[in-house]
């Protein structure tokens, strides 16, 4: 027992070593509260939090690279993978660009300190979501989003923020709950948490009831709330308009791409031991779903946060679709989108801040701006291209890919929800192409006179110019990402051989 | 051929290639040289010319008497059918590679003097320039298409140069005249070309002189580029533009008007003169003897210099063109190349008497027309150098003994006494037609000499004229000297010397009692003009205006052309616009109804699936109420709705 005890606590020793961006981040938490409590300075708070990012930025690239076999920290708790320090890495570069991105908000931003500590406890949460596997691990790092997220909402200090925080919280306590019920019931079927140990799944397998699917589909339901994907998004218009700008950013990229995470994982552990209920058919619908609803309650928008509120509910959809497939080229396409969708997302939500601090809200204040503010314009009208998913722009590649996967599992299932599938995410691209280039419409065909003097050397033309030749790159050589994102394996479908599930 | 490749050395191809490219090189650096540096064209063009006129000289004494030179290049495939590019050097074009440089090169340096201080100077050089590449390109094609091709370059250049002023609205109308009259001709030209191509297959020179039958379509070929020849050496019906393109400066006259381009045509004449049938060749000597004749009347009566000397160039192409016809190309030859040293001397001497007296009108602040003979009398003291060489040109243009002129009007006369044949017949006309040709050469010669240099100075009498600088002075010495007998042979009363010999080789009729009667009548013509027409000008309308040619040409082509283009704008209006219009009534009718399709039911459909979008988009946003319960109670709803689905 003391030998036994003594090989786990050097387990959880060794298991913390090879957590090191996870530390970064969380000694970064304390650093940044306890410097912002030290000193006032805005630059140095935004710098230590550029700092830490960039750490946990540099400490998983490098794990990515030598990384050889997948590994189980904390007895189960974690499994560090390639799939997990990719999205890790997605994580900390979005962290990175929100980072930048308040630089420039950081004087209107009250409680900097805390809004940063709050934005790496966001990241650490996704960090630890992505690796999740067990349903423990899974609700703590997801309430660790969640809760931070709430706060954040709440950031801009205003009514409207309260309120935005408040639904927020109630909402996201609800679908907790849901997720919590489900992860109790599956303890009650299996006997353990780890619903990737070989246990969980025996025991799955002998026990296929309804109350099974009822309890997958709503643990499923607590990531599709981190998604924003139907039918769990109603939150997410109000929470976005209610946030500050940077926070709008982060939320529509970490948390998702944590939750896409997850689901994933889950996804592909459901379809193994449960071979009664249809998950593909059922992801399907959602995305549909996600994608009808995401794209034409955007159609009639009018304020610029809540447009792109129901594009990332849209986008979500599109995530979806790489996981609907299920198969190893459709996980390597999703990731190759969510990257896409970091890059593109940001570009928007720079730009969009930058008019927002000029006084341009709404969609129809950018009525002939395209003029004065060219550049700011013509980035702006390449990242909406972008999301629309037209040439020459890396997410037409990434559409083409997610889409391309879809057709093979057609081909490989025949399932006719599948095509259904197909045939609404081409709809919703043509529907959401409406939307979309709605901003650059009225920035470049309206005529307005204005009286602003812009300077086109602004910080947001050099960081916008970044990004562009990055989704611009993503087309021109996808072949550069892709060979990257191709070394990722996704093992856990591995580790189960099928006869150990029959 | 073998003795082609041993005879000319690779030093005699070099040479070549300079002579022709260095006044193409001329036109470059002349065109490229910017407008401030423009007196740098007045070293460098001459200069160039200057090289390219030795050359010449080498390349004549190289080839003259020898095998023709020929060397050709593939120049394009129609088909399996090949078109070769080349140059074919024989006598006749090594003496007109000769002349062309030669004049050409004496003209650079007089127009050194003559347009310094024109503000297109270096256009004007660059195309002097260019007209001489596309000269040579004439001289030297192997084929009758590359000809055709530097044919119409020199067309080009010469309309450049005619409206080388373009500020003045005659020059530009003249230039006009004479490119569209030499597209006429072209056209025809370009006609034979076609014909020769439709029945031989060959543009080739050398290979069309093989052909040793003579077959019917050859007259019509062959009339055919003799249209050509008509265009470009201002035969009847087409010599209106030469008298009008005097408008360009004079030494332009000299060199292009006078002594090669307008002479190309007689070149081409005997270039290809063995495609000529009989039968073409007797309409040959009858159109050019009736251009002499018409020509040499009119000059009779013209008062403006250049036009003098105008139509009498195209009286003298009239003899040469009527030689080629009466089959001595020799002797037209012979003529072409006297001529072009009398006439471009005659030219330049004419062009110092305008620009010395222009020089004395601006300094004296007086202004009359300079070009205008009754203005002019008694220069021969105030010029007494331009006196001189300018009697000696017009002597070799009248014929007179001891000059080259008499010698190779006497080949034309000898050549058409021997074609006329023993019998009565038309062809006496022709004969009778030359001698008064030469006869009123004589009177229009003299008279034009003996109005602006003796008697007493009219209007000119206060300028202060002088002689024009050596540069401009010299090239007419050098043309003067070249106008004497010796030029032709050492003997000077007979033609057949080293030229004529070579160029006749068949040699079917020789001097004889003409040249003895053509002296005494030249003779009796200088006396006839001293005593009749000394104190005495001819006023004749009819001889002024050329018959009235230009007006003739305007009541029977442009008075109809004019009308026709009225009834066709009419046609249009009316018929065409009508019928326009109607159907562009219909196509509106038929749009209105398209359209009514279009809004109702494509634009229906349309905005009904707009409206549906909207629909949809207004019910999936209507849960948006901004109630969290209800956003939560929807939420639970749509899983519940999931778990009913899937279960049951």
């Amino acid at each position: 027992m003391e030998n036994g005890l003594s090989l786990t606590l050097d387990h959880i020793f060794s298991s913390l070593f090879e957590l090191s961006p996870e530390v970064i981040l969380s000694i970064g938490i304390l650093l940044v509260i306890v410097v912002g409590l030290v000193k006032k300075d805005h630059a140095i708070t935004t710098l230590l939090t550029l700092l830490i990012f960039s750490f946990s930025f540099l400490f998983v690239l490098s794990d990515l690279d030598t990384l050889q076999q997948p590994l189980l920290l904390f007895q189960g708790m974690l499994r560090k993978d390639t799939f997990s320090l990719y999205l890790s890495a997605l994580v900390d570069a979005a962290g990175i660009l929100t980072v930048l991105m308040s630089w420039r908000n950081q004087r209107e931003q009250s409680h900097l300190q805390e809004y940063y500590a709050l934005i790496i406890t966001v990241a650490l949460g996704a960090h630890l979501l992505v690796m999740s596997t067990n349903f423990v691990m899974v609700f703590l790092s997801l309430e660790l989003i969640s809760i931070s997220s709430y706060v954040l909402t709440g950031f801009s200090f205003d009514k409207k923020g309260a309120e935005g925080s408040l639904k927020y919280f109630l909402f996201g306590s609800v679908a907790s709950a849901v997720m919590l019920y489900g992860i109790s019931l599956f303890y009650g079927f299996t006997g353990t948490l780890e619903f990737l140990s070989e246990e969980f799944l025996k025991n799955l397998a002998g026990n296929i009831t309804p109350l099974f699917f009822i309890a997958g589909l709503m643990v499923v339901s607590g990531f599709l709330y981190k998604l924003a994907a139907a039918p769990l998004h109603p939150w997410a218009p109000d929470v976005y308009e209610a946030s500050p700008m940077p926070v709008v950013a982060f939320f529509s990229t970490v948390p998702k791409l944590a939750g896409i995470g997850v689901l994933t994982r889950f996804a592909m552990t459901l379809k193994m031991a449960d071979q009664s209920y249809d998950w593909q058919s059922i992801l399907s619908v959602i995305a549909i779903l996600s994608l009808t609803i995401g794209n034409f309650s955007a159609l009639l928008q009018k304020n610029t946060k809540r447009l792109m509120a129901y594009s990332s509910i849209a986008q979500a959809g599109f995530l979806l679709i790489g996981v609907v497939a299920f198969l190893p080229q459709g996980i390597h396409f999703m990731l190759f989108y969510a990257t896409v969708y970091v890059a593109m997302n940001f570009v928007v939500f720079i730009y969009l801040q930058y008019f927002e601090k000029n006084g341009f809200v709404t969609i129809a204040e950018f009525e002939g701006i395209g003029k004065t503010f060219l550049w700011p314009c013509v980035f702006l009208l390449i990242g909406f291209v972008s999301l629309t998913g037209l040439p020459p722009t890396g997410g037409f590649t990434a559409k083409l890919f997610i889409f391309s996967s879809l057709w093979d599992a057609y081909q490989l299932s025949g399932k006719n929800i599948l095509l259904w599938l197909l045939i609404f995410g081409l709809l919703n691209t043509v529907v959401s192409l409406f939307y979309y280039l709605r901003i650059p419409y009225y920035a470049f065909i309206k005529n307005r006179s204005i009286n602003i003097t812009t300077n086109i050397l602004a910080f947001e033309n050099l960081f916008g110019l970044v990004l562009v030749l990055l989704i611009l790159l993503f087309f021109f050589s996808p072949g550069l990402l892709m060979g990257w994102i191709n070394k990722i394996t996704f093992v856990s479908v591995i580790r189960f051989p099928l006869s150990v599930i029959g | 051929m073998p003795e082609t490749q041993t005879h000319y050395t690779t030093f005699f191809e070099v040479c070549l290639l300079l002579v022709v490219l260095l006044p193409l090189v001329s036109f470059v650096v002349s065109g490229r040289i910017p407008q401030r540096y423009s007196w740098v064209v007045t070293f460098t063009a001459p200069l160039f010319l200057l090289i390219s006129a030795i050359g010449a000289i080498y390349i004549f004494t190289a080839v003259w008497h020898h095998q023709p030179y020929i060397a050709r290049v593939n120049w394009f495939t129609i088909g399996g059918t090949l078109v070769s590019a080349g140059v074919y050097l024989n006598d006749i074009a090594a003496l007109m590679l000769l002349v062309v440089t030669f004049i050409s090169f004496l003209v650079h340096l007089y127009s050194t003097g003559y347009m310094a201080g024109d503000a297109g100077l270096t256009r004007y050089f660059a195309m002097l320039g260019f007209f001489t590449f596309s000269m040579l390109g004439i001289v030297l094609a192997d084929s009758l298409l590359l000809m055709f091709v530097f044919w119409e370059l020199v067309g080009f250049s010469s309309y450049m140069l005619i409206g080388h002023w373009t500020e003045k609205d005659e020059a530009a109308a003249a230039a006009k005249k004479a490119f569209l009259l030499n597209r006429i001709g072209d056209a025809g030209f370009l006609v034979g070309l076609m014909l020769i191509w439709a029945y031989t297959g060959t543009f080739d020179i050398v290979q069309l002189s093989d052909i040793n039958e003579v077959f019917s379509w050859q007259t019509a070929a062959s009339l055919c580029l003799f249209a050509g020849v008509i265009g470009k050496s201002a035969q009847f019906p087409l010599l209106t533009w030469l008298p009008d393109a005097m408008e360009g400066p004079t030494p332009v006259s000299a060199l292009i008007h006078a002594a090669t381009m307008v002479a190309a045509g007689v070149f081409l004449l005997a270039r290809v003169y063995f495609l000529f049938t009989p039968a073409a060749l007797d309409v040959i000597a009858g159109i050019g003897i009736l251009t002499a004749l018409m020509a040499a009347l009119s000059a009779l009566v013209q008062f403006d210099i250049k036009k003098i000397l105008a139509y009498s160039t195209i009286s003298q192409l009239g003899l040469m063109v009527a030689a080629i016809g009466a089959g001595a190309p020799a002797a037209a030859i012979l003529h072409l190349f006297t001529h072009a040293f009398f006439k471009a001397g005659l030219f330049l001497g004419a062009g110092i008497i305008i620009h010395v007296l222009h020089q004395a009108q601006q300094q004296a602040h007086e202004h009359f027309n300079v070009q205008d003979i009754r203005n002019l009398g008694g220069l021969r003291k105030k010029l007494p150098f331009t006196f001189c060489a300018f009697v000696i040109c017009g002597c070799a243009l009248a014929g007179i003994p001891f000059f080259s002129g008499f010698l190779s009007k006497d080949a034309i006369l000898t050549a058409i006494t021997h074609w006329k044949g023993d019998g009565f017949s038309w062809k006496w006309i022709v004969l009778a037609s030359a001698f008064i040709v030469s006869f009123l050469t004589v009177i229009y010669t003299f008279r034009m000499i003996w109005t602006v240099f003796m008697g007493e100075e009219k209007r000119t009498a206060s300028l202060p004229v002088v002689e024009p600088p050596v540069i401009m002075r010299g090239p007419v010495a050098i043309l003067a000297v070249c106008s004497v007998w010796l030029l032709v042979d050492i003997n000077p009363v007979n033609f057949e010397g080293w030229l004529f010999n070579t160029l006749h080789a068949d040699g079917n009729f020789h001097i004889g009692i003409i040249s003895i009667v053509s002296a005494l009548w030249v003779i009796l013509a200088v006396s006839v003009a001293y005593f009749m027409f000394r104190s005495k000008t001819i006023h004749d309308d009819l001889l002024l205006n050329n018959f009235y040619l230009d007006k003739l040409y305007f009541k029977i082509v442009e008075n109809p052309s004019w009308r026709l283009a009225v009834f066709t704008d009419y046609f249009d209006r009316r018929w065409i616009d009508g019928f326009i219009h109607a159907s562009a009534y219909a196509q509106v009718t038929v749009s209105h109804l398209v359209g009514w399709f279009d809004r109702a039911i494509v634009d229906g459909t349309v905005n009904g699936i707009a409206s549906l979008s909207r629909g949809v988009g207004n019910f999936t946003r209507s849960f948006q109420g901004g109630k969290i319960q209800s956003y939560i109670l929807w939420a639970i709803l749509a899983i519940i709705i999931f778990l009913i689905w899937i279960l049951f």
